[in-house]
């Protein structure tokens, strides 16, 4: 039994992982249709969350008082709790129905949580595993790699090349600093020594090697593909010249196949041109055209 | 009904359903064989 728990846990946390990931890859790869498996994804990575809670209370006859004290008493299950109560919460709001219901803009800020859940579930599995850390440190590092990439996309603008190469750098020093600080703290050993057993390949390769070269591999498409230009109409009048992998719409934007619909619409002057075809696979982004009506 | 059998999943989605079952289903697998334990 305790098995698995521990299996589906386990990879619950990694889909989890992986739905984090389809971001920054449908960007980096310019693949935007790779979204389309984010949802399906996510809803796999709470499946499994909730057979794992299912396992554990199973394990525990379904005694729900002494599960509640055990949450309430064992930190790392305090944690775990936390973020299977922040993953409901995600994949109840995941549906069609529920993003139109809260609105593009309140939907994004609602599911910005995903990272406070990925830190909450980060600390329960390091608590759980104690001294094997590679993988929570593992995780840890791609976290680390995560949020700085929405930084640089939210702040810089471009994601070059340069910063991916910087951000793998930074990543790993992360990775590193915090399996050295964790392991120093634990056994008491001169975190100097920790920190040089990351260079001795007789210890095999530590997490924050496969951060930096995780990093190194996103950093190397840019170059070829997201940075390739591409020409549309962006409102007033302006031409968007963004790269191929910014364009994705944002919140109260229209997407291509709308946009596209829209200037066919300005090119046959005036005559009417039905986009119910375009916008029938759109359903939230005709409201806001209409203004919400 | 038509519109449901004439529907076509994205490749996108269908390799996401595959990797979103594949622990379960190997889960269930280990369970059957009688390794995890699981009554």
């Amino acid at each position: 039994m305790t098995e698995a728990i521990r299996i589906s846990g386990d990879w619950a946390l990694r889909l989890f992982w992986l739905v984090l990931l389809v971001s920054p890859a449908r960007r980096i790869l310019a693949a935007p249709r790779l979204i389309r498996a984010r949802r399906i994804l996510g809803l796999g990575a709470f499946g499994l969350t909730a057979l794992h809670f299912g396992l554990y209370a199973l394990d525990q006859q379904f005694d729900w008082i002494e599960v509640g004290l055990e949450v309430l008493l064992r930190t790392y299950l305090t944690f775990g709790a936390a973020a299977m109560v922040g993953l409901a919460v995600l994949a109840a709001s995941s549906s069609d129905r529920a993003v139109s219901r809260l609105g593009g803009a309140r939907w994004n800020r609602l599911h910005r949580g995903v990272y406070a859940v990925a830190a909450l579930s980060f600390v329960h599995l390091l608590l759980r595993s104690r001294t094997d850390t590679f993988e929570p440190m593992l995780m840890l590092g791609l976290l680390a790699w995560l949020m700085g990439y929405r930084l640089i996309h939210r702040f810089a603008g471009d994601v070059t090349a340069a910063r991916l190469m910087g951000l793998a750098v930074s990543a790993a020093a992360v990775t590193a600093t915090a399996e050295t600080c964790w392991h120093a703290a634990a056994t008491g050993v001169d975190a100097r020594r920790i920190l040089a057993a990351h260079f001795d390949i007789a210890y095999g390769l530590r997490p924050a090697w496969w951060v930096l070269a995780a990093g190194v591999v996103a950093a190397a498409p840019p170059a070829s593909a997201a940075n390739l230009t591409h020409e549309r109409f962006a409102g007033g009048g302006r031409i968007d010249t963004r790269p191929v992998g910014k364009l994705m719409a944002k919140p109260r934007e229209l997407p291509l196949g709308v946009m596209a619909g829209v200037l066919l619409c300005f090119r046959s002057c005036g005559r009417k041109r039905y986009l119910a075809g375009e916008m029938a696979h759109q359903p939230r982004y005709p409201v806001g055209l209409h203004g919400g009506q | 009904m038509s519109a449901l059998l004439n529907r076509r999943l994205a490749p996108e989605k269908v390799v996401a359903l595959a990797v979103a079952m594949a622990p379960a289903a190997w889960l269930v697998g280990l369970a059957c064989l009688g390794e995890l334990g699981v009554p």
